[in-house]
């Protein structure tokens, strides 16, 4: 098990290096750098611009820059925002924590009313219960999930003159409105996931429901339900448990969008202005720190296997 | 069901081959599928006639109308700049399905090379394509797709390619396992000891028993490709103006003014919302029917 950990973790640290020279190259092949964005919004004289670019360290050789931030990403520092100056390691652990109020709300409630609708559906295969509930799963994954952000905002306003709560308020100084604030955009996020966990976890039940050991159970006197949450259920959540740490990583990728719409100040919002200004600093420390969620997530997952089914526990 | 029933489907008789009860059998069959493929087919129809059935020209602004409301003159309402959201609507069905299947297209050649290549020829070159797979993973996909579209500009095909790309390498990972599975099959390792070369082993053998993978990966795909285009289109990446995609209707362009006309991005994004529904219901029907181990559920 150990060396097992130990093989996943060496072959994440070559994930996130390879992330890293890819962000670092792809954020200087953008046209144009934060100095001509700067110089736009300010209006400077132009030959200000090397003398800025050289202040803050665009002019150095390439490989000097990577080593950079290499270096500060190892200890964690990932310098100042060029555009702002504020301490980036403090400007993404506040952010961060908006995001993942966004995330976890999300993914609980897609789990809550994914799985007991996926599991209906395969118990109730074919009938006209089954086809609506596979209906809406299908619905829920292909709205596009801003288009329902927009129309919760825009139908409201136009025709009842209301506005659902916008912006954010710290859990710590108000937590029901906190709550008001999340639940709404939480909720938007959550179809999609709702969706594609029912769908997934319908097909898994359904695979299951036909083996040996259910007959087996129904055989010696098992309580429907308990057949199927004891025996089916467990069986069938397996993919599931890969679904959802793929969709968890979707959300927080997702909700840069959410984020704009409800004035949510998160890592998205965070990731989509330091593009349009150039941050390379900023840029290149937001997709890290996800990149680096993506990968434990994905290495949890696979960690988690082992606690549903221990048949596939590494010895 | 009954095993006539079956054997029916298996060994179908070239006599009964009527294509009218053929297709019954599968609307009672895949109701939800036959939905989707007509509702793609009347959205076909609608994108390869656009100019001619929209009642008002797409791109005839006028300042008097902007933002009427919808009603006997305009349907679906009037945008910003008084052009006709029906008439736009049913335009955009062209440009974001060709846009979906331009990237679905260069979709398929990605992760159908890269699969076979990284499954078929294994070791070093497997491990260094893989590792790249987990890297364009771990990348969140809109950063993903704002860099490369920033960094290429934005345009039609671009736009496709990098959506295409995404969707590729992603979705590479899943033709390596087939691949991994149908070459340790006995047929491949026959025609090899009896030295056929490996290009051909590739052609003859492998890739059709991956067909089946590839297609229904293509039809996932479609779907969120067009999905894809609409997310970049709402914050401004998308299709340039004036050409209008279901994305760049509801998002750049309806944005700004959704609290005082909200048609603007109500009726595209219904029509994106039917389009991605029908396709992914038939690619679960096309699914179902592909592989084996589903059918007759």
């Amino acid at each position: 098990m150990a060396n097992y950990i130990a093989g996943r973790l060496l072959l994440s640290s070559v994930t996130i290096f390879l992330v890293m020279v890819i962000v670092f190259v792809s954020v200087r092949l953008m046209p144009g750098d934060i100095v001509d964005q700067f110089l736009q919004d300010t209006g400077s004289q132009p030959g200000q611009a090397e003398e800025l670019r050289d202040h803050l360290g665009l002019n150095d050789p390439l490989p000097e820059q990577f080593v950079r931030f290499v270096g500060g990403a190892v200890r964690l520092d990932f310098g100042e925002s060029l555009w702002t100056g504020e301490e980036i390691r403090g400007l993404l652990i506040d952010r961060m924590g908006i995001t993942f109020e966004l995330g976890a709300l999300a993914l609980i409630m897609g789990v809550v009313v994914g799985i007991p609708l996926g599991v209906f559906s395969a118990v109730k295969q074919s009938t006209p219960l089954d086809y609506i509930l596979r209906s809406i799963a299908i619905l829920g994954i292909s709205i596009p999930y801003f288009w329902i952000a927009i129309v919760t905002i825009a139908v409201p306003a136009y025709y009842w003159k209301w506005a659902p709560p916008i912006g954010h308020v710290s859990i710590l100084t108000d937590p029901i409105a906190n709550l008001e604030h999340y639940l709404l955009p939480a909720f938007v996020l959550s179809i999609s996931l709702a969706g594609a966990t029912m769908r997934m976890l319908r097909a898994t039940m359904l695979e299951v429901l036909r083996l040996d050991f259910m007959r087996t159970a129904s055989a010696k006197g098992l309580s429907r339900s308990v057949q199927i949450r004891r025996h089916a259920l467990r069986n069938a959540l397996i993919p599931v448990i890969t679904l959802i740490g793929l969709r968890f990583v979707f959300l927080l990728s997702g909700s840069a969008i959410i984020e704009q719409v409800y004035g949510l100040p998160g890592l998205g919002q965070l990731l989509l202005s330091s593009i349009s200004h150039r941050d390379y600093q900023v840029v290149q420390a937001v997709t890290l720190l996800v990149a680096f969620i993506i990968v434990l997530t994905n290495l949890l997952v696979d960690l988690s296997y082992g606690l549903i089914d221990p048949r596939t526990r590494i010895s | 069901m009954a095993v006539a029933g079956q054997q029916e489907i298996a060994f179908p008789s070239p006599q009964g081959r009527n294509p009218l009860r053929a297709f019954v059998k599968f609307a009672r069959a895949q109701p939800l599928a036959t939905f989707g493929l007509l509702a793609l087919v009347v959205f076909l129809f609608i994108a390869a006639f656009a100019p001619m059935l929209t009642p008002q020209d797409a791109y005839q602004t006028s300042v008097r109308d902007a933002l009427s409301k919808p009603g006997s003159e305009h349907w679906f309402g009037t945008d910003n700049l008084g052009r006709d959201v029906f008439s736009r609507v049913l335009l955009a069905t062209r440009f974001s399905l060709f846009l979906g299947a331009a990237a679905t297209v260069f979709a398929i050649a990605i992760y159908s090379v890269l699969g076979l290549v990284s499954g078929y020829v294994g070791g070093m070159i497997d491990t260094f394509l893989q590792r790249l797979v987990d890297a364009a993973m771990a990348i969140p996909f809109l950063l993903f797709l704002l860099l490369v579209v920033t960094m290429l500009g934005p345009g039609f095909l671009t736009i496709a390619f990098v959506i295409g790309l995404y969707n590729g390498v992603t979705n590479s990972r899943v033709i390596r396992g087939s691949v991994l599975s149908v070459k340790r099959e006995v047929y491949v390792e026959a025609a090899r000891s009896v030295g056929v070369p490996p290009w051909r082993i590739v052609v003859r053998h492998v890739l059709p028993n991956i067909m089946a993978t590839i297609i229904i990966i293509a039809s996932l795909s479609l779907g969120s490709s067009i999905l894809a285009e609409s997310s970049l289109s709402f914050l401004g990446y998308g299709v340039p103006p004036p050409d209008p995609t279901w994305g760049q209707m509801m998002g750049a362009e309806a944005r700004p003014y959704v609290t005082r006309g909200p048609w603007m991005a109500i009726f595209p994004g219904i029509a994106l919302s039917i389009v991605v529904f029908s396709i992914n219901v038939l690619g679960d029907g096309l699914r179902d029917a592909l592989d084996p181990r589903l059918r007759n559920r």
